[in-house]
């Protein structure tokens, strides 16, 4: 990368250079305003400070910089070693000093621009430096000890601790444990602490004090992370919302997305398959483009992602907080990958103070949460009958001839039912549900250790997570790891790392889709499979329709799914090995100028290893029927494919922060970040036929190996920069702008920038605002705009490349001719998407914060939509890449907290409700519609003027229940040959008859809103959180029912399709048509395009912290044992297994399709955090 | 070291990259801008423009079996809308019959367009002139195949005969009349005869000859009933005796002697995993037979009816050749179901994976072919030679004195069992304006219902409904054909 210094690019280097003085300069000019000062003034001068845990004499550094006066003292006489904690919010240098100087005993006096600092002569307390210097005691005062720790009875060190209207007190040592001389007359503590709420103490007559600090969550303190850096909350003029490790802690999920579920306003997560390894689909506002992704850009502790892959290899215990960015103004930082929202997520770091060590396992049962209602043996046979003698006589047979002796063209096949159908007596019921799903273990182990000292802290964890599937031979395992250091090498220069090692392996088997696909999908195999066939036979071998002549009339491809779950041979999984690590450097040359740089780097290797033996069925030929006891050689199958991909980012930022004139509150952050993804994958095939038999089981037991190999890359140069600026406390603005080059862009705009701005308005800092006192405790507007990119549109796409179509010649069987033909047309101008966005929100707090919310309102344009634009074929082509097209998100968040109870019995509610309309307002060249077609079946239309992805076709209105019905709607037959037990459809434009024309929008896959709620009660030991997550309107259409709807006479169907219309006598529910109704595409649809609203209680957590009297016995400094149920009830009206299906993850022109998916679990654990 | 430090960061931090970081190109396939310059390029385009042979075949059965009275679609399963094409409701929008509809179109104009690619700029570029000669009467030879089948199934379509280097242009296109359509297909096999070789050695061998140029061109003419016109080209077809009737009629289609002596051409296959393998012909093979017929089963695709096994006279060799009517299950049960057995490749050892190769235009077709032109000018009695060259090879009597109409019925019935399954019976009944009658006696015959009434076919139905896509994409040029 670093090249020789050509005259460009020193050229270059000098402007750069430039530009960072001018800035430089810029920051110098503001410092050296400040003047000599009187003393009073001196004492006026306003001083932030946070300091934790850190020497006196630092703190006065600190004070120095800011103030320009300079401390004296003697060093004997003053403990300037002593730790302390600090915190002041624009406060007068003198309350500061106050702060500082009492708890220690000292005083302070101004002299010129110097304060000089000694002891007070009048000290009587016993701080611990006094106690050393044997100062004198008054005899009336007694001495008492106390320790004060965090909510999790953990030591602090460092708290202030004052006798309150006296100057007298102390701070705690490293383990959080104090002791101080009180006077006898009723002593009150007052014990502070940065981050925690100041608690006063009434003494009485005790002589130890256990103080237990509860953390300060007034919004107001709360810091978010935001790209590359953080903010106050209370100064953040842009829509980010965040949740914190104990929001996570309780979920049963190896996915920390999917811990994120249900508990922030705007953020979608649909758990769409339960696959163990697989990753939820998450959006942002909505789904602004239609084939560039929709996927947001994730952020580990600064490293951005390519994907979400990642994901299953980060273990959720060691996330301390996930910050989304929602809106463009706070995107905008990440320019042409912001377009889709940005998720920062920051593992936990090591805080200075007493090590400590965690423990943390759980265990428990998974199974499935639902299974479809299919036809029982009884059922299934009468349908199998009725469909077989309708199939012959539909096809000119005489219904006289007996079963057994109908032959058409020579065959019995489709026209006869098994002879033992007449006599069900041995007839088996087997549940294929029940054979495929099981009860499945989960277990988790967490150890992790934190601690260190104010120059160097670390955090370390390990973790082992092993799920077994609910499918049977599913399962998924993790082993991973943090190293996180962070060394202060000098008070200017700060370095850390943070490295992620993982590796996990997930057994697969095919579970998803039609069922012939990959070789036979379970999922739909277990649903089709004829009850009156047994899993096993009695001499072991597996019950298959397949290959059986008495089965002749069953469809051939189904087969037995259990060679699949159960053959010990059989091979499919995939490991992955990932690092993701970071290292920064930061120097502070001058005091506020932070220069930091940071290299990261995320690999990953994968491996995937299949190989079937032969003793596994096929698409179309089984093994294992009675009568074919024997292995089949051309079943055997494998193969091996490994991807590798090295993505690094190096990032270089500096920051300058300070306020001036205690009131102008400036940030600014100017940054340079390159980074590059080089991906590439090699598959080796063993062709089929090739095997002589599994003695080796891997790709090379085949005579015949092939393979294939792709590589890729990416890389994006860019400059960034954004300035903050706070006025009074109450007037917030902020601007960022980035500039990014990529490799994705064509030619002609290889160059992209981005800006925002925002701005906010703290009414509640107002001094008119006073008034309310308590009642309002915050409230702030805040409005923002930005333009941010969707870079996903692919490598190389705008370049033509040559595709290889091979052909053979020769004589006999031929050899390879090598072939090759241009691929698609070139598109010079591809670029990247773009979103426009507006926000405005409203934060606020009242009645002393116990009632805290947020409301945005957003509007959200993507234009420039990547689109696989049609053309006709007579080019060569069928599509071509360009960026036409607009669509529009718009929508309203709430978030609202409230504390219901305090004191003994705790009680709080989170709740989130996001609505978000979607609407298209322009695609491709001519608002052609996209029109998504599932196995010929259900059509849905992206069209302009509505939401993407409108479930499309013919409306139905059941059936018609006899000839009268038929005369009296002749507007609703499909066609002039319809009779009784057809499906009525609806003449949607009223013309009197049923064309394409009626073909209508038949409801959204989106849902009108989305919601979760939250509730956190604790008593005493007890703590109980329940977490309820829902989704309101939208649809989802049940795309099994291609095969199991009814009208298939040679599988199994659902049980709601079992009273069919079968004569006007015996009409049956009135919306199953008869057997054999025609069939037309779509026609199905309507049926089973069902409600997917659904509300699911989605985490139970009963936890009980055993006292500390019992765990102190066991030397443990805490333990808490709980008990989990995740996601034990879904209220759905939904037919199939899950409502958040998606059989096409993320797309987001046919969302909402289920045609086999792995179902979700419900999940009952118990477990243990033990603090050591 | 608080400076030193800082000099170090700063000198990092202004460590650019320069503008080079990205500008990456693909690493894994060429660009389109440095391909056409050398001979070996363009021979790569020939072969890539034969390429669309291979996927486009796969579907000839939809079009020239299952519509006819030849073959049904699979009674249960209705793979790919095949019971449409049966039953004579084929619907251009978005049904799955539609998307055998789109491939054909798709496929036809993805060589019609490669091969105008290679026309336009094989003239700049330097390289032997016979190798130069025979790569443009190759890409004639393809282009003029891809039309014909392009305007027997679609009637007026759209006439592109240049490379198209934007996409606007290829808006600029509208339906064109078949006559033009069919004069171009004409003068690109006039060129094609001309410039190709009688045949090749080697590993050439299977590509166009100028035997195939000219039995094509016949074809193209019988179809516009041309019959004089076709009888020369025929005559010297078979003059040139590059081409004969092999002894045994299922050597023909033996899966290890593609190009044999009878074929003039056809669609190659191999197997081996190489993605080259015909994957169509194996699933004609029964459904739900394991691996008792061939390797990993078949579907009952494209099956055999009642009314073609019959029309086999008795002692016809091609009988068994041809059909097939049941079949030993793996339990050593006998299962009796009709199925095609003509492409059946016993050497497969793959799934879905055969090396058989799909007949285009066979030496019996150009003797039938000759024999019809004959009996259509007016020459009955010779034609009866040509007849029963084919007939005597399948182990018939010959045929003797025929009047010139009872010479069209069994040059028909001829036709129909020497080429059954080789998906040509539906466009022969068209061509002879015989469809309505044949089909629609046949379907009153067997009962063949759909939604409750005997199938009839309609006049509008000798060509199949442009894809909607197609129309959806283009609407101002390009319009349905009348009845759908």
């Amino acid at each position: 990368m670093k090249k020789l210094l050509r005259f460009k690019l020193l050229f270059y280097h000098l402007m750069k250079i430039s530009l960072i003085q001018c800035l430089l300069a810029v920051i110098f000019a503001g410092a050296s305003l400040a003047r000599e000062a009187s003393a009073q003034e001196l004492l006026q001068m306003r001083v932030n400070l946070k300091i934790q845990n850190q020497e006196v004499r630092q703190v006065l550094t600190a004070i120095e910089r800011q103030t320009k006066v300079k401390f004296a003292y003697r060093p004997k006489l003053v403990p300037a070693s002593q730790r302390i904690t600090i915190t002041s919010t624009n406060e007068s240098l003198a309350e500061v000093l106050d702060k500082i100087t009492r708890p220690l005993q000292l005083k302070y006096e101004v002299v010129g621009q110097q304060i000089i600092l000694s002891p007070r002569p009048d000290s009587n307390s016993s701080s611990s430096i006094n106690l050393l210097q044997r100062s004198v005691t008054v005899p009336a005062d007694r001495r008492i000890t106390g320790r004060v720790t965090d909510e999790t009875n953990t030591g602090l060190p460092g708290v202030s601790i004052i006798v309150k209207g006296t100057s007298r007190g102390t701070t705690t040592n490293v383990n959080g444990d104090f002791d101080l001389n009180v006077p006898e007359n009723n002593p009150v503590l007052v014990i502070s602490f940065v981050g925690y709420l100041t608690q006063e103490i009434v003494v009485g007559d005790q002589s130890r004090v256990i103080v237990s600090l509860k953390a300060d969550t007034k919004s107001l303190e709360e810091v978010v992370v935001v790209g590359y850096g953080t903010q106050k909350k209370g100064n953040v003029t842009a829509a980010v919302t965040s949740i914190k490790s104990k929001d996570i802690q309780n979920q049963i999920t190896k996915n920390p997305l999917e811990a994120m579920a249900g508990q922030l306003a705007g953020v979608s997560v649909t758990q769409g398959t339960g696959r163990p390894g697989a990753n939820p689909v998450v959006r942002i506002r909505g789904a602004g483009s239609i084939s560039a992704g929709n996927a947001p850009l994730y952020v580990v502790d600064g490293m951005p992602l390519e994907d979400a892959s990642a994901f299953t290899q980060i273990s959720p215990n060691d996330i301390e907080s996930i910050d989304v960015l929602k809106d463009a103004a706070s995107a905008a930082i990440y320019g042409s990958r912001g377009g889709n929202g940005v998720v920062l997520i920051t593992t936990k770091k090591g805080k200075a103070g007493q090590a400590k060590i965690d423990f943390n396992y759980y265990t428990g049962i998974q199974q499935v949460t639902k299974k479809i209602d299919m036809q029982n043996r009884d059922q299934h046979i009468r349908l199998i009958k009725d469909g077989v003698l309708l199939r012959w006589t539909e096809a000119g047979g005489d219904p006289t001839i007996p079963n057994g002796q109908r032959i058409r063209n020579g065959s019995k096949t489709n026209y006869n039912y098994p002879d033992f159908y007449d006599d069900i007596t041995n007839v088996p019921d087997t549940d294929w549900q029940d054979q495929v799903f099981r009860d499945a273990p989960i277990s988790n182990y967490q150890l992790s250790g934190q601690g260190g000292t104010d120059k160097v802290r670390f955090y370390l964890s390990g973790n082992y997570f092993t799920q077994d599937g609910i499918i049977k031979a599913t399962d998924f395992k993790r082993y991973s790891a943090r190293v996180n250091v962070e060394a202060d090498l000098t008070t200017f220069f700060r370095v850390g790392t943070n490295l992620m090692p993982s590796y996990t392996k997930e057994n697969i088997r095919n579970t998803d889709g039609h069922f012939t696909s990959g070789g036979g999908a379970v999922l739909q195999l277990a649903l089709l499979m004829p009850p009156t066939i047994p899993p096993r036979y009695e001499d072991g071998l597996y019950g298959q329709a397949l290959g059986n002549p008495e089965y002749q009339i069953y469809a051939g491809p189904i087969f037995s799914p259990l060679p699949i779950l159960e053959d010990p041979n059989y091979i499919d999984n995939a490991e992955t090995i990932r690092m993701i690590g970071t290292a920064y450097a930061e120097l502070e040359p001058i005091k506020d100028l932070k220069i930091r740089t940071s290299f990261g780097a995320n690999t990953r290797n994968y491996t995937e290893n299949f190989y079937r033996p032969s003793t596994v069925s096929i698409g179309g030929s089984a093994a294992s029927t009675p009568g074919q006891p024997n292995p089949v050689q051309s079943h055997i199958a494998s193969n091996v494919s490994r991807f590798q991909s090295i993505n690094y980012a190096w990032e270089n930022t500096a920051t300058y922060q300070k306020i001036f004139g205690s009131i102008h509150d400036f940030s600014f952050l100017a940054g340079y970040s390159v980074q590059k993804t080089t991906s590439e994958g090699i598959t080796a095939v063993g062709q089929t036929g090739t095997f002589e038999n599994d003695q080796t089981q891997y790709v090379t037991g085949a005579a015949t190996i092939f393979g294939n190999g792709s590589k890729e890359q990416w890389s994006l140069l860019s400059y960034l920069g954004r300035v903050n600026y706070t006025l009074k406390d109450r007037y917030l603005f902020s601007a960022s702008i980035r500039r990014d080059g990529s490799s994705r862009f064509a030619t002609n705009n290889k160059w992209a920038v981005f800006p925002s701005a925002s701005v906010g308005w703290r009414l509640s800092s107002e001094p008119f605002m006073q008034a309310l006192g308590d009642f309002l405790n915050e409230l702030k507007i805040r409005a923002s705009y930005g333009v941010t990119g969707n870079f996903n549109i692919g490598n190389y796409r705008w370049q033509a490349t040559l595709s290889k179509e091979n052909y053979n010649f020769g004589l006999g069987t031929g050899a390879l001719a090598a072939g090759y033909a241009p691929g698609n047309f070139a598109n010079p101008d591809l670029t990247w998407e773009t979103n426009k966005q507006t926000d405005i929100g409203i934060d606020a707090a009242i009645l002393k914060s116990r009632i805290g919310f947020s409301i945005d309102y957003y509007h959200r344009i993507t234009d420039g939509l990547l689109y696989s634009i049609p053309v006709p074929a007579i080019s060569g082509f069928t599509s071509t890449f360009g960026n036409v097209g607009e669509v529009q998100n718009k929508g309203i968040e709430l978030e609202l907290n409230t504390v219901n109870t305090i004191g003994e019995f705790k009680w709080t509610t989170s709740l989130n409700v996001s609505h978000n309309r979607n609407k298209v307002l322009s695609l491709g060249l001519n608002n052609e519609p996209i029109r998504e077609i599932s196995e010929n079946t259900i059509t849905q239309i992206t069209e302009v003027g509505q939401p993407m992805a409108q479930f499309y076709g013919y409306k139905t209105d059941g059936v018609f229940m006899n000839q009268t019905d038929l005369d009296a709607n002749p507007a609703m037959k499909y066609n002039a040959s319809a009779r009784p037990g057809d499906i009525r459809f609806v003449d949607v434009n009223g013309d009197g008859t049923i064309t394409p024309d009626d073909r209508t929008t038949l409801g959204s896959p989106y849902p009108d809103f989305i919601y979760g709620v939250t509730n956190r009660l604790s008593y005493k030991n007890f703590d109980l959180d329940i977490q309820l997550q829902g989704v309101q309107g939208g649809k989802v259409f049940f795309l099994n029912s291609r095969f199991i709807g009814g009208d298939r006479f040679n599988l199994n169907a659902l049980a709601a399709t079992a009273d069919y219309w079968r004569s006007e006598s015996e009409p049956g529910d009135g919306i199953t048509p008869r057997l054999g109704a025609p069939q037309i595409t779509a026609h199905h649809a309507y049926r089973f395009l069902q409600d997917a609203s659904y509300l699911r209680i989605r985490n139970i957590t009963l936890g009980y912290n055993i006292p500390k009297q019992i765990t102190e016995r066991a030397h443990l400094n805490s333990v808490r044992i709980y008990a989990t149920a995740q996601n034990p009830i879904t209220f759905s009206k939904y037919i199939g297994y899950n409502p958040e299906v998606s059989t096409n993850g993320e797309s987001v022109t046919a969302p909402g399709i289920d045609y086999g998916v792995y179902p979700l679990a419900r999940t009952f654990t118990l477990g243990i955090n033990i603090g050591l | 070291m608080k400076k030193q430090l800082f000099i170090f960061l700063t000198v990092l931090f202004l460590t650019g990259c320069n503008e080079d970081y990205i500008n990456l190109n693909p690493i894994t396939s060429a660009s389109t801008e440095r391909f056409y310059n050398t001979s070996n390029d363009f021979i790569n385009a020939v072969n890539a423009t034969y390429g669309v042979l291979q996927n486009m075949y796969r579907s000839q059965y939809y079009f020239g079996d299952i519509p006819t009275d030849d073959a049904l679609a699979h009674t249960g399963t209705c793979i790919n809308g095949a019971c449409d094409f049966d039953n004579f409701v084929v619907n251009p929008a978005e049904s799955a019959a539609s998307n055998v509809l789109s491939n054909r179109w798709n496929d036809a104009y993805r060589g019609i367009s490669r091969s105008n690619t290679i026309l336009d700029r094989i003239d700049a570029v330097e390289m032997n002139a016979n190798l130069k000669a025979r790569l443009k009467g190759e890409a004639k030879f393809l282009r003029a195949l891809y039309y014909f089948n392009l305007v027997q199934i679609f009637g007026e379509v759209p006439l592109v005969v240049h490379e198209l280097k934007t996409t606007e242009e290829s808006y600029s296109y509208g339906k064109e009349s078949v006559n033009k359509v069919y004069a171009q297909i004409g003068q690109d096999l006039k060129d094609a005869a001309a410039a190709l070789p009688q045949r090749y050695s080697g590993a050439d061998v299977g590509r166009a000859t100028a035997g195939a140029a000219k039995g094509l061109l016949s074809r193209v003419l019988l179809f516009q009933e041309k019959h004089a016109a076709a009888l020369p080209l025929l005559k010297e077809i078979i003059d040139s005796k590059t081409y004969s009737l092999l002894p045994t009629f299922s050597d023909v289609f033996r899966h290890d002697n593609g190009n044999n002596a009878e074929i003039l051409f056809s669609v190659q296959y191999t197997k081996g995993g190489l993605g080259e393998g015909n994957n169509i012909v194996t699933q004609f093979a029964p459904q739900g037979s394991g691996n008792a017929v061939i390797v990993g089963g078949g579907g009952t695709l494209n099956q055999p009816t009642a009314d073609i096994l019959n029309a086999f006279e008795s002692g016809d060799k091609r009988k068994n050749a041809t059909i097939a009517t049941s079949y030993l299950a793996a339990n050593g049960k006998p299962v009796n179901i009709f199925f095609v057995s003509k492409f059946l490749d016993p050497a497969m050892n793959a799934p879905q994976e055969t090396e058989t190769d799909y007949p285009v235009l066979r030496y019996s077709d150009v003797l039938l072919m000759y024999a019809e032109s004959l009996n259509e000018t007016g020459n009955t009695s010779e034609a009866h030679q040509y007849l029963n060259m084919v007939r005597n090879r399948a182990g018939l009597a010959s045929k003797e004195g025929l009047s010139q109409s009872a010479m069209r019925l069994v040059i028909e019935q001829e036709r129909r069992v020497e080429l059954a399954f080789e998906g040509l019976r539906f466009f022969d009944l068209v061509r002879t304006n015989r469809l309505l009658p044949v089909m629609n006696e046949y379907f009153q015959k067997n009962n063949l219902k759909v939604n409750g009434q005997i199938i009839q076919v309609k006049d509008y139905q000798k060509i199949f409904p442009i894809p909607q896509s197609q129309i959806d994409i283009n609407s101002t040029k390009i319009t349905q054909n009348p009845g759908y």
